[in-house]
Formats: C-alpha cells, structure tokens, sequence
C-alpha cells in the first residue's frame, strides 16, 4: 500500500519539477534586465530546499501505523 | 572570459527581437502595490497550517497522523512557493519597454500567454496619462495611454508607477 503513496508522491513531484522549470525558463529567457536573473536563482535555491523537505516529510511518514488506525476505525464504525 | 554571474548585477537590457543599434532606455514594470497584494495573499495561506495546527494537536488520533499532516503541509508548501514565484513572473515579464526608436508593451497574461505591440516613437501623436482613485494618487501610479499615427490605433499601459515622469521620457525622445 506504501508503494501506492509512494507513486503518487513521485507524481507529484515530477509536476512540481516540469512547473519550476517553466518559471525559471520563462524568467531568464523573456526576463529584461538582471532582476529576473536574480529571481531566478532564489526560485531555484527555494525549489531545491522544498524539494529536499518533502523528501524529508514523505519518509517520516509511517504509512501502516496510519492504514492500521483507519482499518480499526472502520470496523468499528462499520462492523459488518 | 566573461564572468557568467554577472547577469545578475550588469545587464544592457536586450530583449528579443532587438533591432540592430537599437538601445534600451527605460523598463519599466506595474506599481509593486499590484504584487504586494498577490504576496500579502500568499503570505496568509502560508499560516494557515500552522493555526489549524493548534486546533487539532489536542485531539487523540493527532499523534498518528502528525507524520502525515506536516508531510501534507509540505506539499502545500510547494504549492504556495510555484504560486508565488508565478505571480512574480507574470509581474516581471509584464514590462514596457522604451529604446531609442520604438515603445514596446509585453503584457504576460499567463505563463504560456503574453501579448506584445510595438509603436515606433516617430509616429506617437499624444499620450495622456489617467490617475484615478485613493491608492494611484497616494502612490503615485496610473495608467499612459498613446496614440499613433498609424493603423495601430491607440495602446495603453495600466498601473505604470510614476507615469508623468514616464510620459516625459518618451516625449524627450520623439
């Protein structure tokens, strides 16, 4: 089931990727003067440490603590 | 050799479609008001996890899901950093443009819409300059528009900062 979330996220991720590399693109190709530049490369530092804290998050996650404590609940609720 | 960083503090203001010994004179972009807006926005969706964090850290199923909520409030985040960095670019990429021969409007209306036109300076007949409301007179920004000669009619410029200043320039240069 982990490896659901797990595609899932890496789906996610791969959007984010393809979007923050439009900004950038789009910034230093049609950007006048340096400010875009410099736009640019604080978009990317920030990307790239967003990057690395979802990373972080999505593998502190204990997916079978959660799925267990959601299956309890529902036999509870729905025993039958 | 040329120090590739110094596209971030020198910059001759080429564009594209630059004509041959054709110089850039002024860039100028929408009042920062416009993007401080969008920002002061963003900046109050970036708390809103951390509040609803307080309303559910009592609860007793919130030390299972904890993992998963602050993973989620991570993917939020990226959200808000691309809606963030969005809005900037349409700001930045939303530019006129004045060089010694022609005034240039680019207008980004998303990331993959943009409009342009051209006006060569020679065939500018007037420009008149609108500040209208509280805020565009307190803040001194409002909207040019100018009219040609030619078939292009007339073309505007809305929430340019200091647009009387900005009208002078181009009629220096007619």
């Amino acid at each position: 089931m982990g490896n659901v979330f797990l595609i899932l996220f890496l789906i996610i991720l791969a959007l984010y990727l393809l979007y923050v590399f439009f900004i950038i693109y789009h910034l230093i190709r049609f950007g006048i003067g340096s400010l875009p530049k410099i736009l640019a490369f604080i978009f990317l530092i920030g990307s790239f440490f967003f990057f690395l804290l979802a990373i972080a998050a999505f593998s502190q996650v204990s997916w079978d603590e959660i799925l267990k404590f959601i299956s309890e609940k529902i036999k509870v609720y729905f025993p039958f | 050799m040329p120090n590739i960083l110094s596209v971030f503090w020198t910059s001759k203001n080429t564009f594209k479609s630059e004509l041959p010994g054709e110089k850039t004179i002024l860039v100028v972009r929408r009042h920062w008001f416009f993007l401080f807006l969008s920002i002061f926005f963003i900046l109050f969706l970036a708390l809103l996890p951390f509040i609803f964090y307080f309303f559910i850290r009592g609860f007793s199923w919130y030390n299972i899901f904890s993992s998963l909520y602050w993973f989620l409030v991570t993917i939020y985040f990226l959200i808000l950093w691309l809606l963030l960095f969005y809005s900037l670019t349409i700001y930045i990429l939303t530019t006129l443009v004045l060089t010694n021969l022609k005034l240039i409007k680019i207008e980004q209306k998303t990331l993959f819409n943009y409009e342009r036109d051209e006006m060569e300076l020679d065939k500018i007949q007037d420009i008149s300059v609108n500040i209208s409301g509280f805020f565009a007179t307190f803040l001194n920004f409002g909207d040019i528009s100018v009219q040609t000669a030619g078939t292009i009619g007339k073309f505007s410029f809305n929430y340019l900062s200091q647009p009387h200043k900005i009208k002078e320039i181009i009629m220096s240069l007619k």
